[in-house]
């Protein structure tokens, strides 16, 4: 497709620890296209912030992309050289972590921190730097922004710095904003207004949104597409709507069943039993068997192939195929 | 085995096993585990070994030498070293070998001596600052605090000078006729150090006792039903005596440190004992054609230390839980 | 910010206080009368000096006395030497003192830092391993012993550096190295953890995420963060050197107020001993109150505590 903004093909990516090699990615794949808005979901573990730091070129120092592709804007960007792909990042890419009590550097002030990065990546001087960061700091709505462009981030409560961390992942009007689970450390009501706020900025900006999340509610919210990651894979992708009327994957229906709903009368919410896998031993087969309740011999034997059931949507497991084929 | 595709796609029928809940690795004590962990340091078991020799050689070496410390051997003055002198001997004509033995007496008495003032000084007053906590706490903390902010090396002269005189006059009454053979200086090198560093110890012990009280798990012992004994045994004291025996573990180097130093200049034990700063005093005035004088009991000093403070570490790497892989 | 300035500073002078008044009852617990060193001096005399000193008054009253005259920077007369008053003494030795330790604590702070990043930059590699063995044996050796013996092979053997004195910046070489080569290594390993610790830290993802370079990013970014511990290390070092100044001071032949404080304990020379450690207590505790106010300036998170 022409019009993908990015797309990460058979990525893997390992860690190389004490223990022994982690394999944290397997093979997955997925695409983006321009101003659309792609939610990750899957449980701690299953590989989603892996991606995204694969993406970006941050994996910690033992972690390593052992292959696949990544091609962001027709660049590929393994091929990119360190120099080339720190102008990439924070200009073309932005990112948004999940703790912001954390993500700021508490010992330099909000300014500082927003300037810095907007002098890196535009032929802007410092005061016209501060301009724009004041505007910034108005666009994702902080009040007297001059005044709170001189404080430091331990003046400011944890939904005011998410707001400031966007702010500083918009300075250069990137094409992909990654926001890796924006809301997960703030108060709900915080939460809707953060969320808000991206929604509205996607429109203003006509960005792609790579959203990672746990909360497939918020999926729904902003994502026209969905990737279900499980034990390093993808275990199913599709629009959002495949994925929350026609789950295929037994894991996508599981997660589906632990969504509380209005609707749900005295149903009681079903977890998932079980633990994620071990990724420094991986089963040899589909990573989801041992919590499959549908699990069948070969599931323990090879691993599922991603099979598209029409366009757009598809999965990654036998089930899938032990259906067609009527057995 | 090939299985064939209907056997293939027949389904999984098991019992659910909640074998992967089950922890990964056998539970140890938590001191066993604690060795375990020390004794896979190579670094910090050597040091041990080497702290244990020094011990050894402190005790033993100089009741093995021919010589005694203060015996002066006429016609054998600043030799060399030599087999029959390892170390050489000095302008009086003694042997270095047995001085810088009977100096490891000294060095690490001081060091086991101020750790155990140090340690009962710290426990009671980190304990009951901390046990009481409120008010008697903060007073007694901001006490700690102006410890704290004086300069200790100066009170431990100054401590020094007022000890020394003093002692002088206690040890010449017939009460303390035992304590005589040690000294008025050693003693006053005992108390000076003993006196002036618990206030780190009580600080970490009351910190821990503090936050102990405070912590959810004990809270959650409780509210578990689990007695008081148990607590302190399971939860309190494994918690707060790791800490409390890495810097224990710490303080003995820096009371040897600070003997020597007090030694060199001439405030430690009183002439003709001997100790590894004094003994590095008393070279270098011959350091030019004598260099072995010096060399020895420098030598003795560092790696003591050095062994203590490597020892101190692992012992810090092996307690700490929280360093758990 | 200013209120717990204030409050610091308070806190300075009360400590001061404590210390004047413990040096001064320690001073005076000591027996038999300050002369006892002379001996066979006639009573007559005895008590003239003791008059003259102000020894026969009550203890109280000579409490109050040197309290005021310690406000006023009067340390009193050496019972020595004289006549001569303890300030003179201050002032013609600690100039020397002072040289030393400047040199001394630039050499900790522009050797200690770097060996520290370096460290845990290349963590684990052989140049951190390298820097660590060199620092685990810095924190091992006493000053003295690297004293006389940079003297014996650098200055005497080697002859590169001159062995006694203070006349130029390089007669300061060795006695300097002496006397930062503990808190080198201290230095060195306290910026290595701190840096390991906060290169981890989410705030460095931040940076690298905004696309900053590496050398921003450490030298900004991490940097800041981890010399922080080395400012409230400032205190103790200053301290150390000081003290550590008492033998190196003898060693190399200085002529600074260390030397000169450890001849007056052996010569018994009590009002200069008690003079020139209220100068250093005064001293370290103004220290202390200095590097408290930088540590607000360089830490922005302090004001909250306010």
């Amino acid at each position: 497709m022409k019009n993908n903004l990015l797309e990460i093909n058979n990525l893997y990516t390992t860690f190389r620890t004490y223990a022994g090699k982690v394999y944290a990615l397997n093979n997955v794949s997925f695409s983006i296209g321009k101003g659309e808005a792609v939610g990750v979901v899957g449980e701690s573990g299953s590989g989603k912030s892996v991606t995204m730091l694969s993406i970006m070129r941050l994996l910690a120092e033992n972690g390593f992309v052992e292959s696949g592709s990544i091609i962001f804007d027709n660049k590929n960007l393994s091929e990119l050289t360190d120099k080339q792909m720190q102008d990439l990042r924070g200009n073309e890419i932005g990112m948004i972590f999940q703790d912001p009590m954390t993500s700021l550097n508490p010992v330099f002030t909000i300014g500082n921190q927003l300037v810095e990065s907007i002098v890196k990546h535009t032929k802007l001087n410092r005061s016209e730097a501060k301009q724009k960061a004041v505007e910034l700091l108005k666009m994702v709505g902080i009040p007297s922004p001059e005044k709170r462009l001189k404080q430091y981030p331990h003046e400011f409560s944890g939904g005011m710095r998410q707001r400031v961390m966007i702010a500083m992942a918009l300075s250069c009007e990137p094409k992909l904003l990654i926001a890796d689970e924006p809301t997960t450390a703030l108060d709900v009501t915080i939460q809707a207004q953060i969320i808000e706020l991206m929604k509205d900025l996607k429109e203003k900006l006509n960005m792609s949104i790579i959203l990672i999340t746990h909360d497939l509610g918020l999926v729904a919210d902003i994502c026209e597409k969905v990737v279900v990651m499980y034990g390093g894979t993808i275990v199913e992708q599709g629009t959002t709507e495949d994925i929350f009327y026609n789950p295929q994957h037994p894991y996508t229906k599981g997660l589906l069943k632990c969504i509380p709903r209005m609707n749900m009368g005295r149903e009681r919410l079903k977890p998932i039993e079980g633990q994620p896998p071990d990724m420094i031993n991986p089963p040899k087969g589909c990573p989801f068997v041992e919590r499959c309740s549908s699990a069948m011999k070969i599931c323990e034997l090879q691993k599922p192939i991603y099979t598209e059931i029409k366009k757009g949507h598809g999965a990654a497991c036998w089930l899938h195929e032990a259906g067609s084929k009527g057995v | 085995m090939q299985l064939s595709r209907e056997e293939l796609f027949k389904p999984l029928n098991r019992q659910r096993d909640n074998k992967a809940e089950v922890a990964t690795r056998p539970s140890l004590t938590y001191w066993g585990d604690a060795w375990k962990r020390l004794k896979q340091n190579k670094v910090a078991m050597f040091s041990l070994a080497v702290i244990v020799l020094i011990f050894l050689a402190a005790i033993f070496g100089p009741m093995l030498s021919p010589y005694s410390y203060s015996q002066q051997i006429r016609g054998e003055e600043n030799l060399g070293p030599s087999l029959q002198h390892p170390f050489g001997t000095d302008s009086l004509g003694r042997d270095m070998l047995v001085r810088v033995l009977y100096g490891a007496r000294i060095s690490l008495s001081v060091g086991v001596v101020a750790c155990i003032i140090n340690l009962t000084i710290g426990i009671f007053y980190g304990g009951i600052s901390g046990y009481f906590g409120g008010r008697v706490d903060s007073i007694m903390m901001r006490i700690v605090d102006i410890i704290y902010s004086i300069p200790t090396m100066l009170y431990v002269i100054l401590l020094m000078v007022v000890l020394k005189d003093r002692l002088d006059n206690l040890l010449k009454l017939p009460v303390f006729s035992g304590l005589q053979a040690a000294g008025s200086g050693l003693i006053s090198i005992y108390l000076a150090i003993g006196l002036t560093y618990w206030v780190s110890m009580a600080r970490i012990v009351r910190g821990q006792i503090l936050s102990l009280k405070e912590q959810e798990y004990v809270t959650a012992a409780k509210t578990l039903g689990a007695s008081s004994f148990r607590i302190l045994v399971r939860h309190l004291i494994p918690n707060s005596l790791g800490s409390i025996i890495v810097t224990t573990m710490l303080l003995i180097p820096d009371a040897i440190f600070t003997e020597s130093f007090l030694s060199f200049i001439g405030l430690g034990v009183d002439a003709p004992v001997p100790s590894w700063g004094s003994l590095a005093n008393d070279a270098l005035g011959s350091i030019r054609t004598h260099f072995y004088l010096l060399l020895f009991p420098s030598l003795a000093i560092s790696i003591t230390i050095l062994a203590f403070n490597l020892f101190g570490d692992g012992l810090r790497d092996a307690l700490d839980p929280r360093m758990r892989k | 910010m200013f209120g717990y300035m204030i409050k610091r500073f308070a806190y300075s002078i009360f400590t001061l206080f404590v210390i004047i008044t413990i040096t001064f009852f320690l001073m005076h617990a000591i027996p038999g009368n300050v002369y006892n060193s002379e001996k066979n001096l006639p009573p007559a005399i005895v008590e003239n000096i003791r008059a003259k000193y102000g020894l026969d008054k009550p203890l109280s009253e000579q409490y109050f006395t040197m309290l005021k005259n310690t406000l006023k920077l009067d340390f009193g007369i050496s019972m020595k030497n004289r006549g001569r008053p303890v300030n003179d003494i201050i002032t013609e030795h600690f100039p020397h003192s002072a040289r030393l330790g400047i040199f001394s604590i630039t050499l900790c702070l522009f050797i200690g830092i770097p060996l520290g990043i370096l460290s845990a930059l290349k963590k684990d590699k052989w140049q951190d391993r390298l820097a660590m063995i060199i620092a685990t044996l810095g924190v091992s050796v006493p000053g003295f012993v690297v004293a006389v013996l940079t003297q014996y092979l650098l200055g005497v053997k080697l002859k590169w550096f001159p062995v006694i004195g203070d006349k130029t910046i390089y007669h300061l070489i060795l006695p300097a190295i002496a006397l930062s080569f503990l808190p080198i290594s201290f230095i060195a390993r306290l910026v290595r953890s701190s840096m390991v610790e906060v290169l981890e830290q989410d705030y460095i993802r931040t940076a690298r995420a905004k696309g900053l370079s590496e050398r921003v990013v450490i030298y900004k970014h991490a940097l800041k963060n981890s010399i922080m511990p080395v400012v409230t290390y400032l205190g103790p070092l200053i301290a150390g050197v000081l003290t550590g100044s008492f033998v190196i001071e003898s060693i190399f032949n200085i002529p600074g107020l260390g030397r000169y404080f450890v001849t007056s304990i052996s010569n018994r020379d009590y009002t200069v001993t008690m003079g020139v450690t209220i100068f250093y207590a005064v001293f370290l505790v103004l220290m202390n109150f200095a590097v408290d106010v930088l540590y607000t300036v360089l830490d922005p998170r302090i004001k909250l505590k306010n």
